[in-house]
Order: structure tokens, then sequence, then C-alpha cells
């Protein structure tokens, strides 16, 4: 990604496609640190910067859970549409495709199965709206890719997440990601900046070297649905924890013995599970590695704790984040300016932050 | 049909032995699913399907490159019931329904051109090219599915206004700093609301149309795919008839009777094979009345005649039996007693089950000709009373419709319409051998063969010491037992092996020279040791 200067005003789309490096991508995400954070607003404007652009290569969206519907099924906000361009590809459920008004002809159909009904592979013959419905799992977003691949190799893959799973940027699933945020509860800028500073620095997490990544890669390996955890021992070796479901703590800090000089978590890594782990007999230098900073939910003040109890946290793929979207508005939808917020913002958050304003108007 | 509990049906590993016959497509399994059972009404269907899996095995041997390709379409058909199901009820399929079906008639006709392969299996689809044609544009072919422009003047020239429309609209969602005026907007989505409500419209009244046509084909799309299920199922069976070289069996007319040459049971042969051992097939020949297998502890009765009950059921599904050579007449139904638990909620004792499974077969013998198979039966009360039971089903069955093949310890009489067989048991030498203790076991020693048993096999350092050592004195008893069936033609003491195979399994000396001296006392004068 070049230098480059950006200034209070939104980016023109040749500059958000430079900042995006999209010509060098074959993924990108759009995760949000919230629900209404602003990411499919995100998605449209830089499907707008591509068709203005003339982004030679053809454009491929899908979701993680559900988008582009009118309202939203929780809080019965309206909801902004995605607006597919003609020549772009989708990867949506079947029940989806009826409410979309673009002219869709079906490719293919995936074998996998959601809520909304079978994942299609879709072309778009004439742009319109469109609600995307993609899997729920991380393994079938890439089950998704590999469909979409056979079709178009040279694709750029968008996937738009849903709620704040934060999910479908991590594990590998795309090479880089971008993060939109709103105001928050109150709209105060030291709040904000505060939950966004905490936010990218768990989001930012360094990874572990090439040599232990693909240790831990190839020992996670495939279809070990019940592997919760490898415990990291002398000697290169790994202890695995093989659980249903990893319900607290307690799991943990039994599993973790004084010889353990890591612990690779899969899942979510939380409060309760920190809480477990600074509980346990383990040695003085400890590392904790999550699958990627996606699944990191810890508090402010939890990651305080493991600090100053010496334990490092590291991550097993890291995320490439490129610039961040906020959106000016309180979680309840209330509009708040940003004429004064977003300079803030932009002083002292280490990334691009740009208002990009509403995509679409209908 | 096949009477039996889920028990008996588990431990005769019928599911694990009709998974190895593989469909590809999910028409073929459901033909599978439903196991269609050939009584001797349908002799001639079975007589048939034999000869088209014999040219099937032949073809798979001749053609083995088109037979991959043709198996590879095979994997691609997806189930349409429920697409065809709204279809004939009159309703309107979705589009992604209708490129189901389209896909569906393309796998067809790529089928079509394995025209040779599909004579081998006697199976005939219809050409639906014309049904095919009704989701394409006309005069051409296209591998997706939407409602073509080409279908409808007025469609196309609905879709033209509309993408000039969405190319202005794209220009002002791009660039709206320039915007003419609120009022142009929401004029402008004014114009797309009304295009797509007509464009709507039309597409739906071509969907009523290509629908409309469909319909007239559904009798025939159906028929290829119950034809599919077949050719799946046939060549499922011709290829599992291949892996087993099994016989193509020759059917009978009534009366005619049963023989089986080198039967064996294909998971429990694997089995023993992964363990360095070797599986005995057995031999046999059912004719009218009852057939009764002796023999010694663990010599292998069980395993005989769920061997013989698989072969001949396997038979009557249309599927190659595993065996060198099979030629029978045919059942109306099986029967398979072995093992029966108690309905304690019943107030049922395991020996009371199985009165009530025998009385039910009784019945249906008066009226319908089975083959009852019953190991070990009527355990579970005192022996005299037992074995005078066995002797008068034996005895029932001699005369009955139905055949009776039963596996026993009791004495069972020889006399018109009771044939004996014998498992060989015990080799001479093994009961003689001198008993030496070994660190592990005090299974008796048998030159090589007992070195070979005691050989550590891999996963060997998972187990327990005494899981260990039983499988090791299991293989020496297996290197000792002669497995082979014989006919008897005179009544014959079968050689007490019991305390024999105890003393392999371990038992503690004491209790067994208290064992011996008992047996010694009660033995009658003459018995065989």
């Amino acid at each position: 990604m070049t230098n480059t200067i950006i200034t209070n005003k939104r980016p023109t789309s040749a500059e958000l496609l430079e900042l995006t490096g999209v010509r060098e991508l074959s993924s990108l995400a759009f995760i949000g640190l919230s629900k209404n954070a602003g990411k499919t607003s995100s998605l449209n404007h830089l499907l707008m910067a591509c068709m203005n652009e003339g982004f030679e290569r053809p454009l491929a969206l899908t979701s993680i859970g559900r988008d582009g519907e009118e309202s939203d099924v929780v809080t019965q906000t309206e909801k902004p549409r995605i607006y597919a361009p003609a020549g772009s590809l989708l990867l949506t459920a079947t029940g989806s495709l009826q409410r979309s008004d673009a002219l869709l002809d079906i490719l293919e159909l995936s074998g996998i199965y959601t809520a909304f009904g079978e994942i299609a592979l879709c072309r778009v013959l004439i742009s319109g709206y469109v609600e995307l419905a993609g899997p729920s799992m991380a393994q079938e977003l890439k089950l998704c890719e590999a469909l979409l691949r056979r079709t178009a190799p040279d694709a750029l893959y968008l996937i738009d997440g849903a709620l704040s799973r934060r999910s479908p940027a991590g594990g590998g699933l795309s090479e880089a990601a971008v993060l939109a945020f709103n105001a928050g509860h109150s709209g105060r800028i030291s709040e904000l900046l505060h939950s966004c500073r905490h936010a990218l620095r768990l989001l930012t997490l360094p990874a572990v070297d090439l040599d232990l990544q693909r240790k831990l890669a190839s020992a996670l390996g495939e279809n070990q649905e019940d592997l919760r955890a490898l415990a990291l021992g002398k000697n290169e070796s790994f202890r695995p924890l093989r659980l249903h479901t990893l319900l607290g703590g307690d799991e943990l800090r039994d599993f973790v013995d004084s010889s353990d000089r890591g612990l690779m978590l899969r899942g979510a890594l939380t409060d309760r599970s920190a809480t477990a782990l600074l509980k346990a007999r383990r040695a003085r230098s400890f590392r904790l590695i999550a699958e990627d900073g996606t699944r990191i939910f810890l508090s402010p003040a939890k990651l305080r704790e493991l600090e100053t109890a010496g334990i490092e946290l590291n991550v097993l793929c890291p995320l490439r984040l490129l610039w961040l979207a906020f959106n000016p508005r309180l979680d309840d939808g209330s509009p708040l300016s940003s004429t004064e917020i977003l300079p803030r913002l932009q002083a002292e958050l280490p990334l691009p932050v740009f208002d990009l304003g509403p995509a679409l108007m209908v | 049909m096949l009477i039996c509990s889920l028990a008996e049906k588990q431990a005769l590993l019928l599911d694990e032995i009709l998974e190895n016959c593989t469909c590809r497509s999910p028409q073929g399994r459901d033909v599978k699913d439903e196991l269609q059972f050939y009584s001797d009404t349908e002799r001639d269907e079975l007589i048939h399907e034999f000869s088209v899996i014999a040219r099937l095995r032949r073809s798979l041997q001749e053609k083995k490159a088109r037979w991959r390709e043709a198996e590879t379409l095979l994997s691609r058909f997806r189930r349409n019931d429920e697409s065809l199901s709204r279809l004939e009820k009159g309703l309107l399929p979705d589009e992604a329904e209708l490129f189901e079906i389209k896909r569906s008639l393309g796998l067809f006709r790529l089928l079509a051109y394995y025209d040779d392969l599909l004579c081998d299996a006697d199976i005939r689809l219809t050409d639906l090219s014309e049904a095919e044609a009704l989701l394409n544009p006309p005069g051409r072919r296209e591998e997706g599915f939407h409602i073509y422009s080409a279908w409808s003047d007025e469609l196309r020239h609905v879709r033209e206004e509309r993408k000039l429309l969405e190319e202005k609209l794209s220009l002002l969602l791009r660039e709206r700093e320039e915007l003419s005026s609120q009022a142009a907007r929401e004029a402008l989505f004014e114009q797309r609301a009304e295009l797509l409500n007509r464009q709507k419209k039309l597409e739906d009244k071509e969907l009523e149309r290509v629908a409309a046509g469909l319909r007239d084909w559904l009798p025939a799309l159906r028929e290829n795919f119950a034809a599919l299920g077949r050719f799946d199922f046939r060549l499922a069976r011709a290829e599992l008839a291949e892996r087993w070289q099994a016989p193509i069996p020759e059917i009978l007319e009534p009366g005619s009777g049963s023989r089986i040459t080198g039967a064996y049971h294909p998971l429990l042969a694997a089995e023993l094979m992964d363990r360095g051992l070797s599986f005995t097939p057995q031999s046999i020949f059912l004719g009218e009345g009852s057939v009764v297998i002796s023999g010694a502890n663990m010599g292998g009765k069980s395993v005989a005649l769920m061997c013989f009950l698989l072969c001949l059921l396997l038979t009557q599904l249309a599927i190659c039996p595993p065996c060198e050579a099979l030629s029978t007449d045919l059942y109306d139904f099986f029967s398979y007693l072995t093992e029966a638990e108690g309905e304690a909620r019943l107030g049922l004792s395991s020996f009371a089950q199985q009165a009530v499974r025998i009385r039910e077969v009784l019945r249906l013998s008066q009226s319908t000709r089975g083959l009852v198979v019953m190991d070990e039966a009527c355990r579970g009360t005192n022996p005299d009373e037992a074995t005078a039971m066995l002797q008068a089903i034996c005895r029932i069955f001699a005369r009955s419709k139905s055949r009776l093949l039963c596996a026993t310890h009791y004495r069972m009489p020889h006399e018109k319409g009771i044939r004996h067989y014998r498992i060989r048991g015990l080799k001479p030498e093994a009961a003689t051998e001198e008993r030496v203790t070994t660190e592990q076991s005090m299974v008796t020693r048998k030159k090589e063969d007992f070195a070979n048993a005691l050989r550590a096999a891999p996963g060997d350092e998972k187990k327990s010491k005494s899981d260990l050592e039983d499988e090791k004195a299991i293989a020496a008893i297996h290197e000792a037992m002669d497995y082979t069936l014989a006919p008897l033609e005179e009544a014959e003491d079968i050689p007490a092996a019991g305390l024999c195979i105890a003393e392999k399994m371990g038992i503690d000396a004491v209790f067994l020279r208290e064992m011996r001296q008992i047996y010694e006392e009660n033995r009658e004068p003459g018995e065989a040791p």
C-alpha cells in the first residue's frame, strides 16, 4: 500500500481502490465492530469505486449470514442494500434470489445448505439490488471460494460479515479486511477511541513465526471438530484437548500444566477462558495463541491482566487491516455530525479512517 | 424377507456388507434402500437380474474407461423429487428448481452418449431433449439458467429499457454530488420500480409457460429417474460381484434344495486376514427337512450359519453371494434366531422370547416356505427339556414346507428328514500338546504357529495386558482348530472341547483340575473324552 495522503474529504474512487490495494488482492472482508457499523455501506462504496474505475477483474460477493436485506431482522431499522453491478458473481442462498431485483443467471448449486436454502453461484446479467445470504461457517466460505474460482479464477472475492461476529476475515479466509465501526452507545470521542484502539490491538496481534505457524496448522488439520486446544509442550510437542464444547474455563485450567510453554486455543478467547488460564499452573514464560484476531473477545482489563502475568498473545493467522470506515451514527441509528469526531479519529488511530457517507439512496 | 431382531441383524453385519454395494446417485441409493426381495413368484425377474449383472461384469472389464466416465455422470445427479412434486401439483417452480431440472436433463442427454453401457445394463432412457430445449433460449444451449429474454420480445424490450435505466442509476449513485435534483432522482427510482413490476409480470408469464410445458414431460422424466436408479444399482451390484469374484447363482425350481460351495463372510474374512489368519470357507446342501450342525466350542458353527444365511438372502436380494458356487430354489422368508434378550417389561425371559419367535415361525411355515436358521436355540432352560424341544423342532421341520438349519450342542436324532454336519474341531495334536506356561498366559504352545500367534502386532502397545493375552489365546485356538464342515452319516460323539478351550483362555489350573474331575465322574462309559 502506498503512502497516500488523505485529507478530511472522502477519497475518490481511484484513491479508495489504491488504498485498498484491490489490484493485488484476491479476497477482502468487510467486518464490523457491532451491528449497523456500516460494513455493507463500505462494501457498496468499494463496488461503486470498482465500477467507476473500470476495474477489470470480476467481482464476487458473498456474506457470512444474511446481508442486504431491506430491514434489520433484529432492530427493524432500514438497512442499506447491496447494489451488484452487471458481470459480478454472487454466492447466495436460493431463498434470497427472489428478494433480489438484479437479473441473475444461476451457474451452479454448491451443495452447501443454510437456513435460507442452498448456496447458488450466480452471475449478474443486469445490475440491481441483491440480498446476500451466504454460508454461516468459515469452512463453507472456503468451499464457496473454491466453487467460485472454477468459474472465475481471478475474481476479487468480497465477503460481507454479519452482526459483530467478525469471523469472515479470520482464519485465513481473506487476505485483508476493512473494519467498520459506528459512534457506539454514547458518541463520546474518548470512549470511542478507547474501544477502537482496543479492538485494533486485538485484531492486529502479531502472528507466531512461520515454522510454528506451519506446525500448528498441520496439528490442527482437517476434520477435527472436537479439537479445542493444543498445549505447546517441551521439544515442540503438542498435546490436544478434545471436547465436544468448551463450556467455561475449568477445562483449560486443568488441562494446562507447568511444563507447557503455550496454548493454542480454537474458537473464541474470552475473559472467562483468560481468567482460567491465569489460574492454571503454567510456565513463567507462556504464550497464548488464538486462530486470528477476530476470535479474541477480551476486555481491556483482562488484556492488562494477561500482560501483567507475562502471558504473550499471538495469532496463527494475522489479519491485514487496510482502513477503517466510520459510520457517524449511534448504535440505535441516531445520526451524529462527523466534522469533529472524524479528524480526532484520523489523528489518533493508526490506520486511515473515512466517513464514506451513505452508499445508496433509495 | 428376513425375520430377526435388530441385534440379530447387526450380528449378521448385513448393513455393513450392503455398504460395500456403492451407488453413486441418490436415485440408485433409493433403489438399493428398497432392498427388493425376490421370492419364487418373481423367479423370472431374479434370473433376468442376474443375467444382466453377468453381462455388466463382462462390460466392466471390456470398457473400463467408458464406465469411469459414466460413473462420474452418475455422481452428478441430484434429487429433484421436490421440484417435480411442485410441478405435478400445479405450483410454479422457482428459478433454482428449474436450474436443477435443467441440469438433470442435461445429464440425461450426456448419459445417452453411453448407449452401449445402458444396453449392457438393459436400461432404456427416453430422449428428453425437447424438455431440455424448454429451458434454453431457442436454438442454443446454455449451462446456467435464467428466464431468457429470447423467449419473449416484450420481455426483451423491458429488459433493454431496464439496462439503460440501471446505467443511469449507477451513474447517479456513483456521482451523487452532481445530481440534478431530488425530484429527478425520485422519478428515476419510480421509473425503475414500474419497469421491475412489468418485468416481473412478463417473467412470471414465461415461468408459467415453461412449467406447463415441463408438466407434459413429467411422466417421462420420472421414468428416466427410475431407470437411472435401476442402472446405478445394477452397476453397483456388478462391481461388488467383481470385487468378491462372486458367482452368478443358479436359480432352481421349487423343491431342488440349496447347494452352497465355499461360502464366506466378507467382513469376518477381511478381519481375520488383517490379523494374519485365514477364513475357512464352508459348503453345505440344504434339502427338504432339517439340517443340524454340531461341533466344538469356538468351532465356527455360528459363523457357518451366518455365511449360509447371507449367501441365500443376498441371492434373493439379487446380489451375487460371497461363495464359490451357489444353486438354490427360492424361499418366501428367512428367519434368524440366535440370542434373544428377555423383555423384562413384558415379563418374558430370554427363553420365553425364543419360544414366541419359534411359535411365529412355525405358524408362518404352515402356509409359506422359509429357511429357518437357529443358533443354539432353546438355551435358557434345563438341558433335558431343551434337548427334547429342539429334537421336536427338528422333526417338525423334517415334515414341513420350510427348512431348518440349526447349530446346537444338544444331541439330535439321526433319522429321516434330519441331516447332520459337524465342524471337525480341535486338531488332534492340539489337544495333546505339552502344556507350557509362558510369562503372558497359560496358552498351549503349538510349535511355530504359537510363535506366530504371539508375535506383536501394530497397536498392541495400546491394549491392556489381559486383552493382549485373550487375543493371543484366540489366535492360538484359531491355529489349532479345523473349521471344516463335514457331513455326518451316522451318530458320532462330539469330543468335548469346552475344557480345552477354557484352558487355552487361561482358566486357573486349580479350577480346571476340578472341572476335569467332575466331567470324568459324570461322563458315560464309552463317551468320547
